[in-house]
């Protein structure tokens, strides 16, 4: 209870400091622009380079998103997050460019990360225990690298879809119902798509000890 | 009484605190008596947090990028703060 109304009393503060941007940059201030795109524009480049295929491409939709921010940012309402708002319009934008190229965008479970099956037997146990992990921090040097460095690798790594969804639920914090509403699909698979892609990282970690 | 494999595949279920009443106990039950499903359960927690930290670590190229452009986007972040500084009341209502 004391939890929810601290997470209640943190999106009020949130809410309160997006509607200060917001303000900011509805009357052209600089220092609100600078920090907006601070905090949102690596997640962009990662998620529309994971729509169009490029990376090249995905600079050019990330910078088409933020200009459609700043020339439609009187148009935003305050209904959803401004985080939410941004990513949709970012998505619209580099599906926009993917159809243009005569392919087609799915954000659809892709079948991928099915990866733990065989590790129980036929009655549905584990047929050896997992370990207990000793405290693993960002920092710690694992195979001779920062393992910040090894998770973004393999964050990197996942199909696109599940990346995304790692992205949106876990890195920006966005709602189950949020993420499915910017990639256009059903919270059940973004409920799947979040589990493989733990689990796919997971078994990465659990490969480096 | 879940197998291992039902904990594992509701575990991220867990996690978001999804689960509720039944199921929510059933896992508890299981995770009390059962020592590896417990440590997954560790596991994917401390996953978790890792991803989440990667996410927020300060991006120093692009903090180093935005306040000295350099060669490579110099046109498209003063564009976009032109934009962002010299918009009149005039345009925005076009």
């Amino acid at each position: 209870m004391a939890n929810r109304r601290r997470l209640d009393g943190d999106q009020q503060e949130q809410r309160r400091s997006e509607a200060q941007i917001v303000r900011q940059l509805r009357a052209g201030s600089k220092e609100a622009f600078t920090q907006l795109y601070r905090q949102h524009n690596t997640t962009m480049l990662r998620i529309a380079t994971g729509i169009v295929g490029s990376e090249a491409a995905g600079e050019e939709t990330t910078h088409d998103a933020w200009i459609a921010v700043l020339n439609n940012i009187d148009r935003f309402e305050g209904r959803s997050g401004l985080a939410h708002w941004i990513y949709v319009i970012l998505t619209n934008k580099a599906r926009s460019r993917v159809e243009r190229d005569g392919r087609a965008v799915s954000f659809e479970d892709d079948g991928t990360g099915e990866g733990l099956a065989a590790a129980f037997d036929g009655r549905g146990r584990w047929k050896a225990m997992p370990e207990l992990w000793e405290e693993r921090t960002p920092e710690r040097i694992v195979a001779g690298r920062r393992l910040a460095d090894h998770v973004a690798e393999a964050i990197d790594a996942l199909p696109p879809a599940q990346r995304m969804v790692l992205i949106l639920r876990v890195q920006q914090g966005l709602s189950s119902s949020d993420t499915a509403a910017i990639l256009e699909t059903s919270e059940a698979n973004v409920r799947v798509m979040l589990h493989r892609a733990r689990l796919a990282l997971r078994q990465h970690l659990e490969r480096l000890t | 009484m879940l197998t291992c494999k039902e904990v594992v595949e509701r575990a991220s279920g867990l996690i978001d605190g999804e689960l509720s009443g039944w199921e929510l106990w059933k896992m508890r039950l299981h995770l009390f008596l059962c020592r590896g499903c417990s440590h997954f359960v560790g596991q994917l927690r401390q996953t978790n947090q890792l991803a989440a930290d990667c996410g927020a670590r300060p991006d120093e190229q692009e903090r180093s990028a935005f306040d000295d452009p350099g060669p490579q986007h110099p046109d498209f972040l003063s564009r976009l703060h032109t934009k962002a500084a010299d918009r009149r009341p005039d345009e925005r209502k076009a």
